[in-house]
């Protein structure tokens, strides 16, 4: 009955939706132009009444939160979709549509009304949350003593090299938080960056800086990566973006 | 989720990982134990361009449908990838099962250029068997082809254990249905060979032998099989209506050249332009009725989630019910939010408002292609658009707003002189000046005009199948008369280098020995020859001094109506004495109405359906 009224209601109706979603298994071999494409296939596909945008070449109204390297796993990925105004469509509607057509790999986990006038999810982003995995085999054993090393330095210098010149720049005021943790064939690092358009820090610029510190040759290929969230500040607290 | 064959080690370390991972939205997974027949569907190019071709996905779910058949896709790993897989020791697998292709039944290979040709031995290479049909083993798989380049099969015969000559939905069943048999039964792959004897369209270059005069002509082609045929006889899709047409199609995990729902119009093409392949050998033109487009391509939108539909077929306003057709597409797309994409359209009035009702947004470019500059040449080549048409149609499009205009020509036609060359430069200058010559307010501020020459090969099975192609010196000369002649700076002339083309020349009109020169190219190096970054002439030359082959014996050379050509024994319903009459025509600078004006009596009307039925009744 009150879902009913909601339809002449127009604009009182909410029609942003945050969609939290995991991307497991060999779906870390689709980057992120390519899962944006898959993502517009599947919304149709599910018949969702996604909203398009003016103009020429119209595109579906949808925003991942914020890009995750090609061969990342994600339990925390998040992208907003507008639907039309005239649709009517609960949350538990939206996640069921989406995870009957998704690939196994693809897994919507939550799905949230966002308020009109609250940020977008790419705006909202201050910080990520990564488990990166490195396996112990051919690791030095003095791996964890100096890994702890590195992340208590005053200040973590690196190299940026730009078009024009390399700059040096301290990135320790963007590790928020880290933790090594040892399991039975892997050290576990846990990360708390900073992320989005404020401050960011690419994971794979400080794991580089830290195979650099231990003196061990850095590959990118050797490591796994996983993203467990994204955040959000509000009053000097990091928020899960679904919890907004 | 399947396991993956590569680790995800390697997988991290090479370009687009996605192209080896399968498991793509509507992709097909079924227990192996549980079918009889392993079929891995090979597309000798890398996963990007064989995800795009439509035949591929039609026989994918075609063979699916059988519940005792699992066919897979196999494509050519990128050079990354390969390294790394002969560093590893992985053989090729296919991407539904992520199992080892070696232990299948079938190894199938679509051909649709040939310039896959050397691709096609390293994926057996990969594959962990051998090349050669006579060294492959009992326990290997059977080791088939077919499509557009199978029509001459004789280059790929050494390699290839049978041929399938024509539309695989016609009788490839009848195939595995003995070979299901078979493999119950239990028996030689030779003995299963035999069997196919029987069907209609399957060629088995074992059974026959050839034999050359010395001045290197072929002197015989005999069976030597008592049950093999004399004449290999096409096969093809007599109702498409009531043919299979899946009602879904693979999403590809990465961008692809055609990244669409792609609807099927017909199949062949009624006018005869005489350097074309595709419409000689697709004879007789057979239609998909307007409702039965209408419902499939409702279906595959709403399977796939496409947001753009694109219309296939040799030339799209021939549709018999285009108008009827187009407007109801246009209504029910429009409703769908969904774009159209019509390529291969005749550009006329209708046509222009057509896309003009279509792109109401930007407008991308027009293409035209008239393939040659004077009427003369164009006689020669019948294709029958007269000056007068291109430039009314593009007077029609630059007052519809269009601003660039794409002309596409051949370089080396037969009975090409100077100045037909010369006549590409000067219609490219007369739409120049049309264009100028419409008020500024009626058309966009300014102009660009691409001239595009390609070097034309000579196909089997064309009336030109006789003709001698240009030589690489010949080419390029031509090339660059016609570069040095276009001075106006709003056009800009495009033309690729000869070689490839060259070599083309020489494959597609090879005869068994050029089987030889193939697999010592591979050896020395060569795979991946359509990509120009990958194309290796050095290992071609070396091949060609090896196998003590000269390519102009095949390229360049002038044939006699009477000499036997290495694909004489394929029957393709166009009759010879058809084709020496239209080379005759050609050379008197004649042209052949289109199968809707007037039967040609090419032959295929033995095919009982299509035009040739439509227009007597």
């Amino acid at each position: 009955m009150q879902v009913v009224g909601l339809r002449y209601l127009k604009g009182a109706y909410a029609m942003k939706f945050r969609i939290k979603f995991s991307k497991e298994g060999h779906l870390k071999f689709i980057g992120h132009l390519d899962l944006l494409r898959l993502m517009q296939r599947c919304i149709k596909k599910a018949e969702l009444p996604v909203a398009y945008s003016k103009g020429f070449n119209p595109h579906q109204l949808i925003y991942i939160a914020l890009p995750l390297s090609l061969g990342a796993t994600s339990e925390g990925e998040y992208m907003d979709i507008e639907l039309t105004e005239d649709s009517l469509m609960t949350e538990t509607e939206i996640k069921d549509k989406l995870n009957a057509v998704f690939p196994a790999g693809l897994k919507v986990e939550k799905v949230s009304h966002v308020k009109d006038k609250a940020k977008s999810g790419m705006a909202a982003v201050d910080g990520a949350e990564y488990k990166v995995f490195i396996s112990k085999e051919k690791m030095p054993v003095y791996f964890n003593e100096k890994t702890e090393a590195f992340f208590e330095q005053k200040e973590i210098w690196i190299e940026k090299t730009g078009k024009k010149e390399t700059k040096k720049i301290n990135i320790k005021d963007k590790i928020y938080r880290y933790c090594v943790q040892e399991d039975k064939d892997f050290w576990i690092i846990h990360l708390l960056l900073a992320a989005g358009s404020k401050d960011n820090l690419k994971l794979e610029t400080l794991i580089e800086a830290l195979y650099q510190y231990i003196a061990l040759d850095y590959n990118g290929y050797d490591i796994d990566i996983h993203r467990v969230d994204i955040y959000s500040e509000v009053d000097n607290q990091l928020i899960p973006l679904s919890n907004l | 989720m399947t396991k993956l064959r590569i680790a995800d080690k390697i997988l991290k370390q090479v370009e687009k990982p996605a192209r080896y991972i399968g498991q793509e939205v509507n992709s097909v997974i079924k227990d192996k134990n549980k079918v009889d027949i392993r079929f891995a569907f090979c597309f000798p190019d890398v996963y990007e361009v064989g995800m795009s071709h439509l035949g591929m996905q039609i026989l994918y779910y075609f063979l699916n449908k059988r519940e005792d058949t699992y066919c897979e896709r196999v494509f050519a790993p990128w050079t990354d990838m390969e390294e790394k897989m002969r560093e590893n020791h992985i053989h090729l697998f296919a991407l539904e099962s992520q199992d080892e292709i070696k232990n299948f039944d079938f190894i199938g290979f679509t051909l649709q250029y040939e310039m896959s040709y050397t691709n096609i031995i390293n994926l057996l290479d990969l594959a962990g068997v051998s090349p050669w049909s006579k060294d492959r083993k009992e326990d290997d798989p059977i080791v088939c082809a077919g499509g557009p380049c199978a029509y001459n099969p004789e280059p790929l015969a050494d390699f290839i254990d049978f041929f399938y000559i024509g539309e695989g939905e016609a009788s490839l069943n009848q195939v595995l249905d003995i070979y299901k048999e078979h493999k119950k039964q239990g028996g030689t792959k030779e003995a299963f060979l035999e069997k196919l004897l029987d069907i209609e369209g399957i060629y088995v270059p074992r059974f026959y032998e050839v034999k050359y005069k010395d001045n290197g002509l072929i002197e015989s082609f005999t069976p030597i099989h008592k049950k093999a045929k004399a004449k290999i006889k096409k096969q093809l899709v007599k109702d498409l209506d009531d043919s299979y047409y899946p009602s879904k199609v693979i999403l590809p995990w990465i961008q692809t050249v055609h990244d669409r729902v792609n609807l099927e119009l017909f199949r062949g093409c009624i006018r005869g332009c005489r350097f074309c392949h595709a419409g000689f050998v697709y004879r007789p033109v057979r239609e998909k009725s307007k409702e039965i487009l209408i419902e499939q391509g409702k279906k595959l939108l709403k399977n796939t989630g496409y947001e753009e539909i694109s219309l296939s077929s040799l030339s799209t306003s021939d549709y018999s019910a285009f108008k009827e057709f187009s407007e109801e597409l246009l209504e029910t797309c429009q409703k769908a939010g969904v774009n159209i994409s019509l390529p291969s359209l005749r550009i006329d009035k209708f046509s222009i408002d057509l896309m003009n009702k279509i792109q109401t947004v930007r407008k991308s470019s027009l293409t035209f292609a008239p393939e040659a500059g004077s009427q003369r040449l164009r006689n020669v080549i019948n294709k029958r658009i007269t000056e007068e048409d291109i430039l009314k149609g593009s007077q029609f499009a630059f007052e519809g707003g269009w601003d660039r205009i794409k002309l596409y020509f051949m370089i080396g036609l037969p009975t090409e002189k100077e100045e037909d060359i010369l006549e590409i430069k000067e219609l490219a200058y007369k739409i120049l000046d049309t264009f100028y010559s419409i008020p500024k307010e009626k058309r966009a501020r300014n102009i660009k005009i691409v001239v595009s020459s390609s070097c034309f090969v000579p196909k089997p099975f064309t009336p030109f199948q006789w003709e001698p192609q240009c030589r690489y010196e010949d080419f390029m000369d031509r090339q660059n008369l016609l570069k040095k002649s276009i001075k106006r700076k709003e056009i800009q002339y495009n033309y690729h280098d000869a070689t490839i083309s060259s070599l083309e020349g020489l494959l597609s009109r090879g005869d068994r020995r050029v089987g030889q020169v193939i697999y010592y190219a591979w050896k020395y190096g060569a795979k991946f020859d359509s990509w120009t970054e990958k194309f290796n002439m050095a290992a071609w030359k070396k091949a060609f001094e090896l196998t003590n082959i000269d390519p102009a014996f095949y390229a360049n050379r002038k044939r006699a109506y009477d000499e036997i050509l290495p694909w004489d024994h394929i029957s393709i319903g166009v009759s010879k004495a058809f084709l020496i009459k239209e080379h005759q025509k050609a050379l008197d600078e004649k042209t052949t109405p289109n199968c809707r004006e007037k039967c040609a009596g090419c032959g295929a009307k033995i095919f009982e359906r299509g035009v040739c039925h439509e227009i007597q009744n």
